[in-house]
């Protein structure tokens, strides 16, 4: 049967190993490539028909060896006779035989073997030649045991005493008869030839005629004549048609015989009955031989038949008696080759059968592990029309589905591989976008607890990732935002598409921070709520700035509306006291006017501070070294301000002035710390031990330069250090309130960070944070 | 079993060849075992060595033919046994490079058996084919094969001076069986007497033609 053509390769199921030289079957093919530990039933195309032309040859030359014996057995018993030709062929159907049963051991170890071995198919296939074997087996000891015995019972009763006695018997009367013909015929021609004597008739007279004829009648016989010496038929009486009998008979004569004993008889035969003729020889004196009576006596019809076939009965009943014992070993020996023949061609056929029968089921279990290893290309081709055909074809048709399910599932799999991949890819892109804005966010599911949550949102809430994740997002936010938080909450669960925003008030890294806080549900398609997404911004800085833009336009509209009636009201007070101050000796006069000017001067002063602030040049950052700034701004004050201690200090880790390189814009710093200084200056003032210290640090990690100035002044509370960058936050009288306001402004557009802190009990620091280039 | 054991006569000759022989002794010793026959009455022929002589420029055989054991051939005729005494005979011109010429080839058989209905044996002569009877087998064997010439070839075929070798084959079988029983008993050997070969070598001379 073929077996697996497919891809260079082949699987056969043990072939149907004894695969069937008529119809092969049980062979299947890979049309996909095999697994490397395939079982031992790969087989090529090439040697697939080399297996089914073996077994061919097989099943020819069994099928020649068993026709063989029988002919030559036939042949052995119909034509020959001879010891040593019989013993020649014996001697080769004895090789036939023990070739066939030498081919059934064979069959038997090999099984035996792949029991052992847990072959796939052993069992089946041994249960079935078991079962074939027995079937055929038990009947066929059954019939040989049956049949010898029924042979010794027939060949015994054949030459039981009173079979051999019968036989006897009839020898017996068979003898009694023709002794008595002898020894009547004798007796006639004893009597006969005294008579002839006695009266002295002569051979051949006429007087011999008449007395044989009268004793013919007398004895009622058929013949009696004559005949001379020359054994010529003389006084010849017959008394009827005797045909050619006596001439047939007389041939038979032994004459010496008769001659030597006197006496003879011969048997004759005619048409219509059969004839026992008696010959006594006639001497003469001198005691030779002249003629012999013949006496013919009619008999019954085959009669001598009849004795011979007694006779001859006898003798072969005596024969084969004698031979009863060779008879018996004879039909033994050829029932037990019979029994033998088929025996072993049973067995013989019961292992073919088994293995027609096992191939299919084995070649599907090989096909099957294959399948179950992998490969779905297994296909079984099967060539028969019967059943298994049915199977095999419903097999092939389910191995295909599967391998094309199995096809479906791989490319599927494989998309959405890539579609995790492609997800993953966006997931760790949105991840990182979350992680690097400013914005926290957080997500949440039905039961308010934290799903995700993002660097920024980490920060704000003040916890690591690892802590928030599963936590009730209600836990981090403060005791006052709660009931805000909860308002939202019901509002989601209310409309869970439902987009809402409020402003959060939370103490991040120790500032109090102004958060949006941006709620947006995330509703099932059912509609129902099932969790949302938390936005976080921190608006602080974009307050302050937009605080700060809105006092900028204030400045400049105070400034466009101020600046303009002022120097009017200036000139005029001028030339009042010019015009009428000698005029007027009243001195109110002349400090009336003077206290215009001079109120009128500070407010332009003031004005042209608001129209600076308002008119802050663009920055224009290029890559430049800070500490040339600092140093400058320093020596400034330094000169000018020698009550004051200054110190511009090295970085307190690396002690070293080298810093790296930031992209500023120099006069726009240089402005900022000249501003920083002059707080500073002014809060020292009066202050006996002024001291201002400058520490410049670079902070890799976080690749930005930090300068902070402190002074040893009187310091700000909390809430001053809060307000000290906002537009006129001063404490002084004649201050504007616009320096540190400017500081932030140049340094946020530097995108550095300025912020107040308290280095300790007294006294002001301010923090410039600027990113290294 | 069929085999009896065989007399060793100088001069015999080796017609089977001793691989056939010893495959047949071995199947015969197997079945000798496992079916053993009743022991044969006759084992051999005896008598002395055949010769050959020429007699009116004819080569003639000259031999005795008995058994051992008249009784028991008595007996096996009396038992209907039909008995035939078989003799082939081959004359060869030897050779020496060449294998022998074979110029004549002769059978003669001559059966015997026992009418139980006359109470005689019948005995057929070989060579005339004539039946001779006699109530007596000692007497009717005494007159047959105890004193056989068989005529074989004529002087003419014989070559002055070269060397001739005779070769008889001696058997006695049962013969006649009933086809039936002929065909059953295919374990049963039809040899009543084991066949005996005989060899016999002359170098042929005109001169003894005329003593």
């Amino acid at each position: 049967m073929p077996l697996f053509p497919g891809d260079g390769q082949s699987v056969s199921s043990k072939p149907r190993r004894g695969q069937s030289k008529s119809r092969s079957r049980g062979f299947f093919k890979s049309s996909a490539k095999a697994p490397a530990d395939a079982p031992s039933l790969v087989k090529s195309k090439e040697q697939r028909q080399l297996e089914r032309k073996k077994r061919q040859r097989e099943f020819y030359l069994a099928a020649l060896g068993l026709v063989l014996v029988l002919l030559l057995m036939f042949v052995q018993l119909q034509y020959f006779s001879s010891v040593t030709v019989f013993f020649a062929l014996f001697f080769v159907n004895t090789v036939l035989i023990l070739g066939i049963l030498f081919v059934v051991l064979r069959n038997g170890a090999k099984l035996l073997l792949e029991r052992r071995r847990r072959v796939i198919g052993s069992r089946l296939r041994t249960r079935l030649v078991l079962a074939i074997s027995g079937m055929t087996l038990v009947p066929c000891v059954i019939m040989f045991l049956v049949t010898t015995q029924f042979v010794k019972i027939s060949v015994d009763f054949w030459f039981e005493t009173q079979v051999e006695g019968t036989v006897e018997a009839a020898m017996e009367i068979a003898r009694h008869t023709y002794d008595s013909a002898s020894d009547r015929l004798r007796s006639m021609a004893g009597y006969s030839l005294d008579e002839v004597e006695r009266r002295g008739y002569e051979w051949g007279g006429g007087s011999m005629d008449a007395y044989l004829e009268r004793k013919r009648a007398e004895y009622q016989l058929a013949l009696l004549g004559f005949l001379d010496s020359g054994r010529i038929e003389r006084n010849w009486r017959t008394g009827g048609l005797l045909g050619e009998a006596w001439q047939w008979a007389k041939a038979e004569v032994n004459w010496e015989e008769l001659d030597e004993k006197g006496f003879t008889l011969v048997p004759g035969h005619t048409p219509d009955f059969d004839l026992v003729f008696g010959l006594a020889a006639v001497r003469n004196p001198e005691g030779g031989v002249q003629g012999y009576l013949v006496l013919g006596e009619s008999m019954a019809e085959n009669f001598w038949s009849k004795l011979d076939l007694v006779s001859t009965g006898t003798s072969q009943y005596k024969l084969v008696r004698n031979l009863k014992r060779e008879l018996k070993a004879t039909l033994y020996i050829t029932l037990t080759v019979l029994t033998a023949l088929i025996a072993l061609a049973t067995v013989w056929f019961s292992f073919r059968v088994g293995r027609e029968l096992t191939a299919p089921i084995t070649a599907l279990v090989g096909a099957t592990e294959r399948i179950a290893q992998g490969d779905t290309g297994v296909r079984i081709e099967d060539s028969s029309s019967d059943e298994f055909a049915v199977l095999m074809n419903s097999f092939n048709k389910m191995s295909e589905e599967i391998g094309q399910s199995r096809q479906d599932l791989t490319d599927t799999n494989d998309l959405l591989a890539q579609q995790n991949l492609v997800l993953d890819q966006q997931r760790r892109y949105v991840e990182t976008v979350l992680d690097n804005i400013a914005a926290g966010v957080i997500s949440f599911d039905s039961e308010w607890r934290v799903n995700t949550a993002n660097q920024a949102a980490c920060v704000f809430l003040g916890q690591v990732q690892e802590y928030i994740i599963g936590r009730p997002i209600m836990e981090f936010l403060p005791d006052t935002e709660l009931r805000g938080a909860r308002k939202i909450g019901l509002r989601l669960l209310r409309r869970p598409g439902a987009h809402c925003q409020y402003q959060l008030v939370m103490p991040v890294q120790g500032e109090e921070r102004r958060l949006l806080t941006t709620a947006v549900g995330l509703p099932s398609p059912e509609g129902r709520f099932q969790g949302g997404v938390v936005v976080f911004e921190d608006i602080t800085e974009m307050e302050k700035m937009q605080r700060t833009a809105a006092w900028r336009e204030v400045a400049r509209r105070i400034a466009h509306e101020i600046k303009n009636p002022l120097t009017p009201i200036k000139l005029s007070a001028q030339r009042l006291e010019k015009k009428f101050g000698g005029q007027v000796r009243d001195p109110a006069f002349r400090q009336s006017t003077q206290l215009i000017v001079s109120e009128v001067e500070q407010l332009l002063a003031m004005v042209q501070e608001f129209s600076a602030f308002a008119k802050l040049p663009e920055i224009r950052p290029r890559r430049g070294g800070l500490m040339p700034i600092l140093e400058d701004v320093v020596n400034i004050f330094r000169d000018s301000h020698p009550t004051v201690r200054w110190s511009l200090r090295p970085d307190p880790e690396t002690g070293r002035l080298i810093l790296p390189d930031v992209e500023v814009d120099s006069a726009a710093m240089h402005r900022a710390f000249l501003n920083i200084l002059t707080n500073a200056v002014e809060a020292l003032e009066g202050q006996p031990d002024a001291r201002v210290e400058i520490r410049a640090a670079h902070e890799p990690d976080a690749r930005l330069l930090r300068v902070d100035i402190v002074d040893n002044g009187p310091g700000l509370s909390a809430d001053e250090r809060k307000r000290v960058f906002e537009p006129y936050f001063t404490r002084k009288k004649t201050g504007t309130g616009l320096g540190l306001t400017i500081v932030r402004s140049i340094v946020t557009e530097h995108r550095g960070y300025v912020r107040a802190f308290a280095p300790g009990p007294t006294g002001l620091g301010i923090s410039v944070e600027l990113p290294v280039a | 079993m069929a085999f009896r054991s065989v007399s060793t006569l100088p001069g015999r000759g080796c017609s089977y060849s001793k691989a056939s022989r010893r495959i047949a002794f071995a199947l015969a010793l197997l079945f000798s075992c496992c079916f053993p026959l009743a022991a044969a009455a006759l084992e051999h022929f005896v008598g002395d060595t055949p010769e050959v002589y020429f007699k009116d420029r004819i080569l003639f055989l000259h031999l005795r033919v008995s058994v051992d054991d008249e009784d028991g051939l008595r007996l096996l005729l009396r038992d209907g046994a039909i008995l035939e005494l078989a003799l082939k005979v081959t004359v060869e011109r030897k050779r020496t490079l060449w294998a022998n010429e074979n110029i004549a080839a002769r059978e003669f058989s001559s059966l015997l058996k026992y009418d139980p209905l006359t109470r005689k044996y019948l005995l057929t002569t070989p060579g005339t084919r004539a039946t001779v009877q006699a109530a007596n087998l000692r007497s009717l064997l005494a007159g047959t094969w105890k004193d056989l010439d068989l005529p074989l070839l004529e002087a003419d075929k014989f070559v002055q001076g070269e060397d001739y070798r005779v070769d008889l084959g001696l058997s006695l079988q049962y013969t006649e069986l009933p086809p039936w029983l002929d065909r059953s008993l295919v374990f049963w050997s039809r040899e009543v007497v084991q066949p005996e070969p005989y060899k016999m070598e002359f170098r042929f001379d005109n001169a003894a033609l005329s003593r």
